[in-house]
């Protein structure tokens, strides 16, 4: 009870300053911006082809919120730790009695809470413009969307406080925080589509290259809970082959799960056993 | 009957410390009893914050430190009787002295000020840290190292940027810990920097530790009135 007592302190204290500084209020503005106006653009192409439903919205927002809410998340857990060892905050913490494993886990907590706060606020703003127009399937759909930026960003923080806890400096970490993300969100999908094809890597190395990317991991998990997969062609046809539609589901969920709980593990073991 | 065997508070035995291949601290021995404050003084570079960070288990060391005689580490009754002051205190300037002082009492579990605290100590407690002079910074750093009334003090430079009262104010603080039978240690540069009495001081000069060492060996002492004041307040 104690421990859970501290890291929630410590949690708290994280979130405060998280919520302070004017970086996650930049992001969570642009972030809303940028769900309106995907969300203005899909109802205006649907209603120029004379479709209901907000599918085109929810579709917009989906590769949205798995772009924008993980590079916060990754920066921001990027800057927690590092910034604390170079303060000379971590060794005062580090000097309380607490398990020193907590702190990284409370450094996600607070950071993670904040970058979901501009998730929900980003993408409730962007839905709330499509409910207009919304049948009861997109509702689910945006639950959907919602749930998986959320496990996304997750998974982005946690690396980001892996980051942190493992770099030299936060400037070192911020940056390689950035050139994670590059890699993650656009990195690994163009060298897919630029050695695929000569490599002939077939649906288990497709399979692979997405269980090994957790933003992309997240991608596929929206499309096969959103349209069962038949947007990923052949790919999609082996997953459910394969694995089935839940199976898939719950393949990729735990695929999440574990880039969330693998990393920030790891931050808590080099914590435990780096200078503080 | 048989007599219970004596541990000082804290012992150090035999500390060494490397940076990659260059030795900063050598076989370092050290006692520090109940109620005994030892300034622990030495040349910029000379280990003492080193030192420090090696008894509070925060930096990897050879040799053992003890807690009235069993390992002083990173276990909970170890942390609970620690108490340790870092050079640069570098507090998040966003955050209040009432939030810090809030988050660091609930980490070691009380909600009361450390009773050593002379009065207007503290910095304005609603005002960011960001907005704080470097002394006050300071002032706050001391109080929260001093939450939970711990028994192992470990203090590197507390008098830096403090004016004349705030060393004043230390020396009071440090006397009451001692008198509650705290061991604590300080690190300065010079003896003249302690705004405190050390009952007991060493040099660490090549990183070895000399017991009231020569003082040719000694940094520059400083400021003697200074160093009258705080005994007066100690003695007091």
């Amino acid at each position: 009870m104690t421990a859970l007592r501290q890291a929630t302190a410590l949690a708290a204290f994280e979130l405060r300053g998280v919520t302070r500084s004017h970086w996650i209020a930049v992001g969570g503005v642009v972030f809303a911006a940028a769900a309106v106006a995907v969300a203005i653009a899909g109802l205006r192409s649907f209603s120029s082809l004379g479709l209901a439903g907000a599918g085109a919205v929810t579709d917009g927002l989906v590769h949205l919120a798995l772009l924008l809410p993980p590079l916060i998340g990754l920066l921001l857990g990027a800057g927690s730790l590092a910034r604390d060892r170079e303060r000379g905050l971590l060794a005062m913490l580090a000097s309380q009695p607490l398990s020193r494993g907590l702190i990284p886990l409370a450094a996600f907590a607070g950071c993670v809470l904040a970058v979901w706060a501009v998730v929900a606020v980003g993408l409730g703003v962007g839905l709330l413009l499509a409910s207009a127009v919304a049948t009861a399937a997109d509702v689910a759909a945006s639950g959907l969307v919602l749930a998986i930026s959320l496990g996304a960003t997750a998974a982005a923080v946690s690396l980001g406080v892996l980051l942190s806890a493992t770099a030299s400096t936060h400037h070192q970490a911020t940056a390689a925080a950035a050139a994670l993300w590059l890699l993650l969100a656009l990195g690994l999908d163009l060298l897919l589509a630029g050695v695929a094809p000569g490599l002939r890597l077939g649906p288990v190395g497709l399979l692979a290259a997405v269980l090994i990317n957790p933003l992309e991991a997240a991608r596929v998990l929206a499309l096969v809970a959103l349209d069962g997969a038949t947007s990923l062609g052949p790919f999609g046809a082996y997953l459910n082959a394969t694995f089935g539609r839940s199976g898939t589901v719950w393949l990729l969920v735990g695929t999440l799960a574990s880039w969330t709980i693998m990393p920030l593990g790891i931050a808590g073991v080099v914590t435990l056993q780096r200078d503080a | 009957m048989p007599m219970r065997e004596h541990h000082p508070h804290l012992q150090v035995r035999a500390l060494s410390k490397r940076f990659g291949r260059t030795p900063v601290l050598e076989g370092v021995d050290l006692d520090v009893e109940a109620g005994e404050i030892f300034l622990l003084a030495g040349w910029n570079g000379s280990g003492k914050t080193t030192l420090l960070r090696c008894i509070a288990d925060l930096t990897r060391f050879e040799g053992e430190v003890l807690l009235d005689g069993t390992r002083f580490g990173r276990d909970m009754r170890s942390r609970k009787a620690l108490g340790y002051l870092p050079q640069v205190p570098g507090l998040p300037p966003w955050a209040t002295p009432a939030e810090l002082l809030d988050l660091f009492g609930r980490l070691r579990d009380t909600s009361t000020l450390p009773p050593e605290l002379p009065e207007r100590f503290l910095p304005p407690l609603g005002e960011p840290v960001g907005t704080l002079s470097g002394g006050q910074r300071q002032r706050l750093a001391i109080a929260l190292t001093l939450l939970g009334s711990p028994t192992v003090l470990l203090l590197d430079e507390p008098a830096a940027n403090l004016d004349e009262p705030g060393r004043a104010g230390l020396a009071r603080i440090l006397g009451k810990a001692r008198a509650r039978g705290a061991a604590i240690v300080v690190a300065a540069p010079s003896p003249g920097d302690l705004a405190g009495v050390p009952s007991t001081t060493g040099h660490l000069v090549d990183g070895r530790l000399r017991l009231d060492g020569p003082p040719g060996a000694a940094p520059a002492v400083g400021d003697a009135t200074l160093a009258h004041l705080a005994i007066r307040e100690v003695a007091g």
